[in-house]
């Protein structure tokens, strides 16, 4: 499989059918092949947490391979956090003091709703720090890996749009001094209507949240520099020069018409060269069962086996590239880890 | 939050709506992708209309994948076919009806959304969507006493963003209308017997963690009536003919249910069919255990 390997490796999918487990045995393959890997991971269950003695959270921790205790890998973990991302964006661009404020502290914290746009540039900022082989990704489920992928052009829109409106408002009536804007927004004069938009708004949402909303925006107007790195990512997270998409389902989760509707709606990053992974297999082990037809078995065996085949059929017509995983039966997610990885190495 | 009526006072919580029952008037179904979310919220409407309440299945069409998506229109037909009525709300328009009864001015509210500053706002903000959703759902209960609804949430993440959204938003707004709606909101949603939540699982370990996990996440700001339901149980099936590994599956899967049996409210058999409609028919008897 690493032949395989590229730059980024992004795991996504439709959620609970386990995504961050594969993409975890993902990582741990290419380490012990001799990479040195980062695996990024939002939002795991506390079991896997525990099993890779993870504790902190928003900080890149070196790890032993989870699978034999003490062997020497460079393998990284690192659960994504907003506030601690965005803590270092602010840190970076010498703005520490918009942290103080209390509206961007509250759109960072964890589901605030900052979470997918700050995981692009965490990704970016362990990307340009050239420290690893391979950043393994675990995306947020389901739609919420919409909103990562939307994230990137969010950004734009907003740093191109509300900004020239709110300067050209704000640019009449705050000292900006300390604010480094570019004379090319402040150029951009159009005559928006922000004031009387903001006065309407006040009506609505309070004048104190006007003001505070500003303060926030220009805050987060102060960390730009990072938001707009993330924006160039994009076009390498395309090129399948640098990037593996590996979208996952699962048989006992029949979400076909999802992953497709995924596939439909992540232009150009889930291509029909992005690998197809369905993961719980029983296909083979159902095979080597016959239950006579007069039984009441026989309506379970022909259920499971219809469901899968049907799945596999569909899946076949869409992508290129399908990877099947035999479902690991078993209580431990530590048997999970080992026979997942296993099967990566055989891939 | 959004007024149905022409009013725009605030909404009012001493009202009229006595519970009917033992129900409660918003069922929330979550969990992760594909544990059989929508399946359920449908059968459990269903179940509910053939109890002859005046209940609506609730979809936001806030997630690209529900546009034209075949898996919503599916849903869509189901729905229709089993006679239960559907209600996509649509974020756009709620919050130009929300800002309009406001400012008391269609016009105005229609300009406010359309310009690049307010979509701006709402898309940087993702719980936003989530207070203009949830003003426009606790104003139908106002509106209409008799009004259950169901909604089929997207996944566990945005579930917690939602309900997060309103104490969040309360903090956010310090004054003004939006301030005072969210304030009531919170009293509304934690009024007693108003919001049921059905945390949606399948039986592996992992799986019934994390719905534990989430109930806990729900429960952090207020104790909310939650339920963890485990769909696509075999246990049922066993029996001495099964081969090995489907014996191994299942003791797992009882195993699985057993270390989380304290927190598990519900289980519900995988069905052997492969046609959604009879697999919706065949689900509502089991849908009382999730009232």
């Amino acid at each position: 499989m690493s032949q395989l390997n590229k730059q980024f490796e992004i795991f996504s999918g439709t959620g609970g059918v386990g995504k961050t487990t594969l993409a975890t045995s993902r990582a741990i393959e290419l380490a012990r092949s001799g990479n040195r890997v980062l695996l990024i991971t939002i939002d795991p269950a506390k079991r896997l947490k525990d099993l890779l003695k993870l504790e902190g959270e928003g900080e890149v921790i070196q790890v032993t391979d989870p699978l034999s205790e003490g062997e020497n890998l460079e393998l990284f973990v690192e659960l994504m956090n907003p506030e601690k991302t965005f803590a270092r964006m602010a840190k970076e661009s010498n703005a520490e003091e918009v942290l103080q404020n209390r509206i961007v502290s509250i759109l960072t914290r964890p589901y605030g709703g900052l979470n997918e746009i700050l995981s692009i540039v965490e990704l970016n900022m362990n990307y340009l720090s050239g420290k690893y082989d391979t950043i393994v990704l675990d995306t947020p489920p389901g739609s919420h890996f919409l909103d990562f992928l939307d994230a990137t052009q969010r950004i734009q829109v907003f740093f191109d749009k509300s900004f020239v409106d709110i300067f050209n408002y704000l640019g009449k009536k705050t000292d900006l001094t300390g604010v480094n804007i570019g004379k090319k927004i402040f150029n951009k004069v159009i005559s928006s209507g922000i004031k009387k938009l903001l006065s309407y708004l006040s009506k609505v949402t309070g004048d104190q949240f006007v003001d505070e909303f500003i303060e926030a925006v220009l805050a987060i107007y102060k960390t730009k520099s990072s938001f707009l790195a993330a924006l160039q990512l994009q076009q390498t997270l395309k090129d399948d020069k640098y990037s593996n998409w590996f979208l996952v389902t699962s048989v006992e989760q029949n979400k076909l018409e999802e992953a497709l509707q995924l596939k439909a709606h992540a232009k150009g990053l889930i291509t029909n060269k992005s690998y197809m992974v369905l993961n719980k297999c029983i296909e083979n082990e159902l095979m080597k069962w016959s239950p006579s037809a007069d039984h009441k078995n026989y309506k379970l065996k022909e259920t499971l086996l219809n469901r899968e085949r049907h799945l596999k059929k569909s899946l076949k017509d869409s992508f290129e590239k399908v990877l099947e995983f035999p479902e690991v039966i078993s209580l431990s997610p530590l048997d999970h880890l080992k026979g997942l990885t296993q099967t990566w190495k055989n891939c | 939050m959004v007024r149905t009526s022409n009013s725009y006072l605030l909404l009012c919580i001493c009202s009229k709506n006595l519970p009917m029952d033992d129900l409660s008037r918003f069922y929330i179904f979550t969990g992760k992708g594909g544990v059989g979310k929508s399946t359920l919220s449908l059968s459990f409407s269903k179940y509910l209309k053939n109890q002859n309440k005046n209940v609506k299945l609730v979809f936001f069409k806030t997630s690209k994948l529900d546009e034209g998506s075949l898996q919503y229109n599916v849903l869509l037909k189901e729905a229709n076919e089993l006679g239960v009525q559907v209600l996509d709300l649509d974020l756009l328009e709620c919050a130009q009806g929300y800002i309009a009864r406001k400012l008391n001015s269609k016009t105005i509210a229609s300009w406010i959304i359309k310009t690049p500053f307010f979509k701006s706002l709402i898309n940087m903000i993702p719980g936003f969507n989530y207070v203009i959703y949830l003003g426009q759902i606790l104003t139908m209960l106002e509106d209409d006493p008799s009004l259950v609804l169901v909604l089929d949430s997207p996944s566990s993440g945005h579930a917690l963003t939602m309900l997060q959204a309103t104490t969040n938003f309360s903090e956010i707004f310090k004054s003004g209308a939006i301030f005072d709606d969210t304030k009531l909101m919170l009293s509304r949603m934690r009024q007693e017997n108003f919001v049921k939540i059905n945390v949606i699982t399948i039986p592996t370990t992992l799986s019934l963690q994390e719905a534990r996990e989430l109930k806990q996440q729900i429960n952090q700001d207020f104790q909310y009536k939650i339920d963890i339901c485990c769909n696509f149980t075999l246990k049922d099936y066993a029996n001495e003919e099964l081969p090995e590994f489907l014996k191994k599956k299942i003791a797992n899967e009882v195993e699985a249910i057993g270390q989380n049996q304290a927190e598990l409210s519900v289980t519900i058999n995988l069905v052997l069919t492969e046609d959604n409609t009879s697999l919706i028919k065949e689900l509502v008897p089991s849908m009382k255990s999730l009232v």
